[in-house]
This record gives structure tokens, sequence and C-alpha cells, in this order.
């Protein structure tokens, strides 16, 4: 070795690199971390140049006898460093088995993070599919929690009870109550310590020049007190306001009413509404959370009960004969009744108690109360009404199983992923396991990738959850009763997101983590990572089966709800709400008298029939498909004799001149209504097909008689059929009444048919009615389609979501089959060299592996049509003309994933075949 | 220290005298003004006339060691015109360590003196 300061340059204070390359090749492994070594390096080297600056050294002994003198032993400077050292690098899997659990959870966490970040593609695409699965399914469930499990912001809700009356036979099996029942409840129940009863009614509220119909609800003085509401501003409701005969002239605003007529302003408490024509002075407002009893309706108005007769608002839920006083008769059921148990009263001994309470009653009432019970059903497991929950309830069952199969299949998607990369890291793994990692060991590492990936994709749905859910919140139903929804993504909704990305993590992880489990080392070592056993292509091929299997439950429940949609639009509803607008006119509501009232219905008929765009006008007392259903016990002429209770229950409006024209309802024989159908003449009816066939299965019903209560009616047409309550009913029999020789009813729809459908307007009926009568609150003004669209909103909802669903499905099920068949593919390769070196012919390559794929494909299809078939009777009540096992959706969605198993299979085949046999086969 | 009779006679006594004291020497020097490694055992050898010499693995050894148990800190300074050197400074610690040790070398060496002293008769 030469002299190190031989080569430095005199005139800087630069450290020849000489010095430290001699102290770098005699140093010991120091084990410090590297910047500490190259800092210790340099001081030991400094110093040897400064202490050797007065020396020249001619020999290699020399500069060895200097070193010599300088450092005899590096073992005391090794041991000061003892402290510097850093830990032994740790061989992965290896770890003192000791160390702490989470420590190594965090360590995993570390590596994890380390392995997605080297592969960001790999990764973004599993943290989006995961993402997307995640994200629709909070949000659905955010919507599912809405509407069935968010509990009302009261006080103790579990010890709230809803009370219905029941009655063998009746519309529903849960009714509402009679005001005179609801008394006597109130004032005989011990184990009640509360009980109040309320109910919606459409109320037309005037503030300043404007007159809207708003739905109020009719609330006895104990409402608020039982349910622990405290007002937001002002007060609330009390009994005081709430004496019968003597009512106090107040009212309460909802949250949203008294933001949006009072900007939230205090000086809303004082002021004066005008309801139905009488004048209301604001005591206070309700606070946000709480809005009423059913979900998404939120009413503007809360009333004390006793001004029912004084605004002579009806409860828009009335079961019974509405034209009794409604506070006075036991027939008219209209409340909805909640009680609050004492404390000490369990729910068996309310009912208990409510049984024998309703049998003292039917004893003392047998008229009306004959067979009446009364039911109590806790509040927290009531949604809407008993009989209409179920419905609810099936509805988000099929939706959530939908989500849970699109969230399957991202799990095979992502599964497969995982899959994959665990058998290219066979080989790291056999090493890891030779060295004496324990298998738990491993297996919690995959497991904290794929709870890494599951965090991730939770992050990016709960946004997208988010995200949607304000798109949601702003939808706006066509519907007549403003809905607000308020969906938010709350605490239940992230544990629920919390549930799904472990569930996501645990499942995806599962063929990966099996896989590793199941290594066996020598042939894992030996073969270097490459895959040849049939055991991975077993897992392979189980994930194929999952995918296409579910793909086809999926797809073909998404297709039936689309198709069920297309029908349900194009489905013949009896009459042609194209070109028809209307409107419902109250003026009773608003102090006309009977007298008035007429007046101004002919005025305004007689105003609008001399417009030259309009083609007809007419009145009604109900509209089909509007939710309004009023029905009516009648029989033919010759059953005269049977009592009212034995007659057949149909359905019945009143129709007025011109009716049928301006609906477009087709009178099949005989004629229609005229303006000769007064009272005085004789009493008509028309009868729709199915009401003739049934009445008078032979020969023609025109001329024929019916009777309806004490009435005889004569039948002058039969009407085509139509569809009444809902798009899905089966033909059902229908009355119509001439509207001229009824009562005068209340509530009158307007209906008017413009020559050219295309330029219907809703004004021409605004201004028309703005002209006879300024003040006149109508509501429902708009178009008919616009009137019926309540009656479409489940298939119209329902299609939108399975469409929406299905595409989605479609998207993840497709990449997910291309990628679990193409990568199986892409990984025979090598086995494709093999036979093309051997001799095989390109098509004879290509079709062998197109057949075990597109075989794989057909056990999947079939498993999955079969459980599909299964599944698919749950959707039956929702589809509209298609049955749930309709060959037609089943085969296109069969089609459709043959087509991407094959695409899956021919793409990767042939790039195999392209290359040269002799690379296939060095191909790992 | 079972292997010390294959070392020179010479550097045994040099290794025990420094032993006890090197620290306190260190500590010391380190106490008037941060200096590095070189610098230290120059300042050593100088004020002791040539009768205490460290080597480099000797003075190391005691820097990291001090170092280690946090009475001195080293850090890199770059002055013009001069390498880059690590200096080295008194932590607090160092500097309570450094009063405590001055203390009770001087009760020592007084106690000791005391024995070599004769008694006066």
């Amino acid at each position: 070795m030469s002299d190190p300061r031989r080569s430095q340059p005199p005139c800087t204070e630069e450290l020849h690199p000489s010095w430290r390359e001699l102290v770098r090749s005699r140093m010991p492994e120091l084990h410090l971390p590297p910047e500490r070594e190259a800092e210790v390096v340099e001081e030991l080297a400094q110093w040897l140049a400064d202490a050797s600056s007065h020396l020249e050294f001619h020999r290699q002994e020399e500069v060895d006898a200097f070193l010599q003198q300088q450092i005899p032993t590096w073992n005391d400077i090794e041991s000061s460093l003892s402290r510097d050292r850093r830990p032994p690098r740790p061989i992965p899997g290896l770890e003192n088995r000791s160390s702490s659990f989470t420590a190594g959870v965090f360590s995993d966490l570390r590596q994890a993070a380390r392995m997605l970040a080297q592969r960001p593609g790999f990764t973004a695409i599993a943290v989006l599919a995961i993402g997307l699965g995640i994200g629709i399914a909070s949000s659905v469930f955010s919507l599912v929690d809405y509407v069935l499990f968010r509990p009302l912001p009261v006080e103790q809700p579990r010890e709230l009870v809803n009370i219905y009356a029941s009655s063998p036979g009746g519309f529903l099996s849960e009714e509402p109550m009679a005001y005179p029942d609801f008394v006597d409840l109130q004032k005989m129940s011990r184990t009640l310590q509360e009980i109040t009863a309320s109910a919606m009614a459409m109320v037309a509220v005037e503030q300043g020049d404007e007159a809207r119909i708003e739905i109020g609800t009719l609330a006895t003085g104990n409402f608020f007190e039982t349910f622990g509401i405290k007002a937001a501003a002002g007060r609330l409701l009390m009994p005081e306001d709430d004496q019968m005969g003597n009512p106090a002239a107040v009212a309460v605003l909802g949250h949203r009413a008294w933001k949006e007529m009072f900007d939230a302003s205090p000086e809303a408490i004082g002021a004066t509404l005008r309801v139905n024509g009488h004048a209301l002075t604001i005591i206070g407002a309700l606070p946000e959370k709480f809005t009423g009893l059913w979900p998404a309706v939120e009413p503007t108005l809360w009333l004390p009960m006793s001004l029912q007769p004084v605004l002579g608002a009806s409860g828009t839920t009335n079961f019974g004969s509405p034209s009794e006083s409604p506070l006075e008769s036991r027939g008219s059921r209209w409340l909805w009744v909640v009680g609050r148990r004492a404390s000490e009263a369990s729910l068996a001994q309310t009912q208990d108690e409510l049984t024998r309470l309703a049998a003292n009653l039917s004893e003392a009432y047998t008229e009306t109360n004959g067979d009446r019970r009364f039911v109590a059903l806790p509040t927290r497991e009531v949604r809407l009404i008993p009989g209409i929950d179920a419905g609810l309830k099936t509805a988000s069952a099929v939706v959530m199983a939908l989500v849970g199969l699109i969230l399957l299949i991202v799990c095979a998607n992502v599964g497969n992923m995982l899959l994959a990369r665990a058998l290219s890291r066979r080989r790291e793994m056999a090493t890891r396991l030779s060295l004496g990692a324990g298998r738990g060991r491993i297996l919690r590492q995959l497991l904290v990738e794929g709870s890494l990936l599951a965090l991730l994709g939770a992050a990016v749905g709960v946004s997208a959850a988010v995200f949607s859910n304000i798109l949601l919140n702003r939808v706006e139903l066509p519907i007549p009763i403003p809905l607000s929804l308020d969906l938010a993504i709350d605490w239940r909704v992230l544990l629920f997101t919390a549930g799904l990305a472990g569930f996501t993590a645990v499942v995806s992880s599962l063929a990966p983590a099996a896989e590793t489990l199941r290594t066996n080392l020598i042939t894992s070592l030996r073969d270097g990572g490459r895959i040849s056993g049939n055991r991975s292509q077993r897992w392979q091929s189980g994930l194929v089966l999952a995918q296409v299997c579910l793909s086809v439950v999926l797809l073909v429940c998404a297709g039936l709800s689309a198709r069920s949609l297309l029908n349900a639009q194009n489905i013949d509803l009896g009459f042609e709400p194209h070109g028809v607008v209307t409107a419902s006119l109250a003026p009773g509501l608003q102090g006309y008298d009977e007298e008035e009232s007429l007046a101004f219905y002919q005025r305004l008929q007689d105003d609008l029939s001399a417009r030259p765009e309009v083609a007809r006008v007419a009145y009604a007392s109900h509209l089909p498909l509007s939710f309004w259903v009023n029905t009516a016990q009648v029989a033919p002429e010759r059953d005269r004799h049977l009592p009212e209770e034995e007659r057949n229950e149909v359905d019945m409006a009143s129709a007025g001149a011109g009716y049928f024209e301006a609906m477009g309802i087709e009178i099949l024989r005989g004629r229609s209504f005229e303006t000769r159908d007064r009272d005085s003449s004789v009493e008509v009816a028309v009868v729709n097909e199915t009401l003739a066939r049934s009445f008078w299965p032979t020969g023609d019903a025109v001329g024929r008689r019916l009777v309806f209560g004490e009435r005889s009616l004569e039948v002058v047409g039969v009407a085509q059929n139509g569809k009444y309550r809902t798009l899905g009913e089966k033909p059902r029999p229908f009355l119509y009444l001439a509207l001229d020789q009824d009562e005068v009813e209340s509530l009158l729809f307007l209906t008017v048919r413009f020559q050219n459908p295309e330029l219907a307007s809703p004004e021409v009926l605004r201004q028309t009615i703005r002209h006879h009568a300024p003040h006149l609150a109508e509501s429902s003004l708009g178009t008919l389609e616009e009137a019926i669209s309540p009656a479409m909103i489940l298939p119209l909802l329902s299609g939108r979501l399975f469409g929406l669903l299905g595409a989605l499905g479609l998207f993840l099920a497709a990449i997910g089959l291309y990628g679990v068949l193409a990568y199986a593919v892409a990984r025979r390769t090598h086995e494709i060299g093999v036979r093309r070196a051997m001799g095989a012919q390109r098509h004879h390559v290509l079709s062998l592996v197109m057949r075990q794929g597109l075989g794989l494909t057909a056990v999947g299809v079939l498993l999955g049509a079969a459980l599909a078939a299964a599944l698919t009777r749950m959707l039956q009540s929702i589809l509209y003309g298609i049955s749930a096992t309709d060959p037609w959706t089943f085969a296109a969605v069969v089609g459709v994933l043959f087509l991407v198993a094959a695409l899956a299979c021919c793409l990767p085949a042939r790039r195999a075949l392209r290359i040269d046999p002799l690379a296939a086969l060095r191909h790992e | 220290m079972t292997n010390t009779t294959t070392k020179p006679p010479t550097h045994r006594t040099d290794r025990e005298r420094k032993k006890g004291t090197a620290d306190l020497l260190v500590l010391t020097l380190l106490a008037e003004q941060d200096r590095h490694g070189y610098e230290l055992a120059k300042v050593i050898e100088q004020r002791s006339d040539g009768l205490l010499i460290f080597h480099v693995a000797s003075l190391y050894t005691l820097l990291y060691r001090l170092e280690g148990r946090g009475l001195i800190r080293g850090r890199w300074v770059e002055k013009p015109g001069t390498r880059r050197r690590r200096f080295y400074s008194l932590t607090s610690e160092g500097r309570v360590s450094v009063e405590r040790q001055r203390r009770d070398w001087r009760q020592f060496v007084l106690a000791v003196d005391r024995i070599l002293e004769p008694e006066p008769a």
C-alpha cells in the first residue's frame, strides 16, 4: 500500500479518500446504520491523516505499523458503539415470537403498505373495486336504514306501543282507530300512562296572497308530551289547547315549514296563518330532528285535534264511513294511536288489557265494534303500517341481497387478484416458512394485506356513499306529497361499512391464505414459484364458478327488473293520461257553501270548455291510481235481499258528464254519463267489464239494475277495464255513479283534455281558477301523468335501482370473469409452449383452452341459473307483466356471460400461441 | 483482563493510569470549549508534557462511550478553509457529571496526599 498522503493535494483541507478506504477495509462489521458507520469511518480517517501528517511512509509495513499503533484492537471501539448499533435485520416471518402482537401487526401493516405501494396499478384497481362495492352497499344501506331502522327521535322509545284497531275482513289487518274508541281507551287503560292520537290531513294554508294545500297533522293535546319533544321556538301543543268544543285557534309549525316560511325566525311565534279559511296563531316550531311519525313525510302544521270540526279537515286515511262526524262516529276509523306503557307494565299485560277493553266496547256498541279488537305493537318495530312494512322489508331485503351479491363479486375479483399474487409469491412464502416462520404468522400477514386493501376501499366507498346520498337527498320524486329524505352516514352506516370491510378483507384473503397454508415447501422451492399444480387450478376454478354463479343471479334480477319497468311503462291503464291536466278543488274547505261550490264548478267548466285548445272538461270524485280509494257494497238487482255485508265490495267513483271522454276511457256498450243524468232523472250507473261479467255472466249488462244501499241504479254503459289501485292488480270490478245524482263531494278532481296533447298546460287551469276564485287553494295541479306517477314509483324506482345495480354488476362481473379466466389461461403459457413444441396445432390448443374455460363457465351458469330461479321468486311481487323465471331474460344473461367468457379465454390464448414455443417454455 | 500478559507492560500501565482519569480529562477539556477528537488528544499530550498520549482507538472508544451515555454530543462543523470535523461538546448532563467527578477527584487526591505525606512527629 502506498502512502495515503502522497496523492493528497497539498493546499486543500479535503481529506483524501485513501484513509477512508483504509479504515473501511480494516474495520470489522460494526452493525451500525449506514450513516453512522460513515461518520465513524470519517472521524477515524481524519485522525489518522492528522496523526500521520509529520510522518513519511515508504513501505506498506510502515503504514501497517502506524495503524497497529493507533488501533491495536477494534474491540473497544466496537463495544463503545453498542448503543448506536441497529438491530439485526429481521428475516420476515422469523421475528421473535415473544414480541408483542400489536408490534407484529404494525410491522405487517408497514410491510403490506410497502407491498401495495410497489404495485400501484394492482392496488388502485383493487381499492376502486372494493370502494365501488362498499360505496353502493353503504349508500343503499343508509337508505334502508332510513326507511326501516332509524329509531324515532323520542324519549324512551322502548316504552312506546302503537295501538291499532283490527277487524276480520278489514282492508288491512291493522287499521287506524275511531276517536270515541280512543277516548275510551284513554279513560280506562291502566297499563298505559299516556295515550295520544294523530292523523294527517290536507289543509289549505294561506300566506299573503298565496294559498297552498299542505300536509297538516291533527294531534291530541298530550301528543308532544307523550313523545318528550321540546319546541325549537315558542311552545308546543298542550292539553289546554285541545278542549273539545272549545279549541284554541293555534298551530305549531314543522321545522322545515318554519325555515321555509319564516326563515326560522322567532318572530314567526305569534304570527297568524289562515288555515282552511280560519285564522290560527302560531305558538311554536318543532325541532329539526322530529319530523313526525312517518319517515320522509314532514307535516307543515300541527293542529289541535279539537280543531277538526272547525277546519272541516279529515284525515288522509279513513277506513269506514267518512260521511259521519269523525270525532263522534265509532265507524270512522282514522286515528293513529300511540301509547306509552307505564314502567311496570309489560307488553303482554298491555295487550291483555286492550283485548279486555275491546271486548267491553264490542258489547256496548255491537253495531260498530262487534268484532273489533285492539292490537299493540312496539312502536320501534313499525315504520309505516304493519301491513305495508312487510312489503317494504321484502323490497329492502331484495335490494340488500343484490348489493350483497355485488359485494361478493367484488370479493371474488379481489380474491382472485390476491390469489394470483399469492401464487407468484409462493417462493417467498416457502422461503419464509422454511426459515421457521409460523403459518399463522404468514396468514396474519395476508390478512393484514387484505384488511389494508379493504380499509382503503372502505374509505373510497364511504366517500362515494356520502356523494350518492347528497344526490339521493336532492332527488325529487314525481308525487304530490313532498317527501323529504334525510339520508346521512351515521354511526350505524359506518358500523355496517366497517363490517363490510372486515368481511371483504376476510373473504378476499381466503383463497390466497388457504393456498399459502397448504404450500408444499419442497415443490414450491424447487419449482421456483412457477405454478403447475392442480390445487391452485382448483382454487381458480372455484373462483370462476363463484363469479359466474353470482353474476348470473345478479344479472337475472337486474334484467327482470329492467324489463318489468318497460312493461310497467307500456301497461294498458284503461285510460289515456297523455294530454290531460287535473287539479283537485275543495272550495268547501275555504268556506264555500254547497250552492256556491256548485256555481263555481259550473262557471269553471263553462269557461274552460269555451277555450279553443280544450277538448273536454269533466269532474270526478276520484282519479284512478291516485291512492284515493272509495268502496261500495253492491249487488245485482236479483240479490237485492242480501244484507249489506254479503254484497260485493267494489271500488267506485262518481263521475260527471264527459268524464269518460276526458279520461279517454272507452265505452264498450251503451253510453257514458251525460248532462241529462241529473237528480231528477232515473238513477244511472256505468260499470266496467269485470263488474258486468261478474254480475251478469250471460247477456248484456246495459239496461240491468244493481242495488247500492237502498238505491237502485240502472246500468247505462259498460266501460273498458282499467288499473285503479296499482299497476300490478288483476282486473277488478269498478262502479261509476253519476256525479250530479250523488251528494256534493267536499273535494273534486277537475280533468281537462286538451285538443293537442303536447300543448296540455296546467297554467291554463291555474289562470282560470284564479280568475273565478282568487283565493282558492288548488292542489295537485298538474298533468294526469304526474298525478298517477305515485303508482309508477315502485316500478320506476326499482327499475332505476335495479338497472343501475345491474349495469354495475355486469361491469364488475365482466371484468372479474375476464380477469379470472384470462389469468388462468395466461398461466398456461408454459403448457401451451410444451404442447406447441410437441407439435400440437394452433387450433387444437385454442379449442382445448376454450373448451375448458367455457366448460367451467357452463357449470357456473347452470348453478347460477338454478340459484337465480330459486331467488327471483322473491321478486315476483314487484315485477310487472313478467314471470320471475322469464326464459328470455335468463337466455340473454347466459349469452352475455358466455360472450365475456369466450373473449376471456380466446384473447390470452391467442397471445400465448403467438409466442415462439421456446419463449413460452421459458415463461414462468 | 486475562490476556493482557501478551501486551507490553508499559501499555498496560498506561491503560490503567489513564483508565480512571481519562473520562475526567476529556470532560474537563470539553467544559472549556468544543473540540474535535484529534485536538483533544493533542491538548492532553501538550498539557501533560507528553506523559499522557492517546491513540485513536482509545480516544474514540472513550468519546463514543461518553456520547452513548449522553454526557457529550458530537456534531459536524464546517469552517471555511478547514475540513469538516466532528466537534464534541458537553451536554447538560455532562456538565453535572464533570463537576461531580472533579470534586471526587480532589477529595481522592487529598486523601492520597494525606497518606503519602509523612506525619509530623
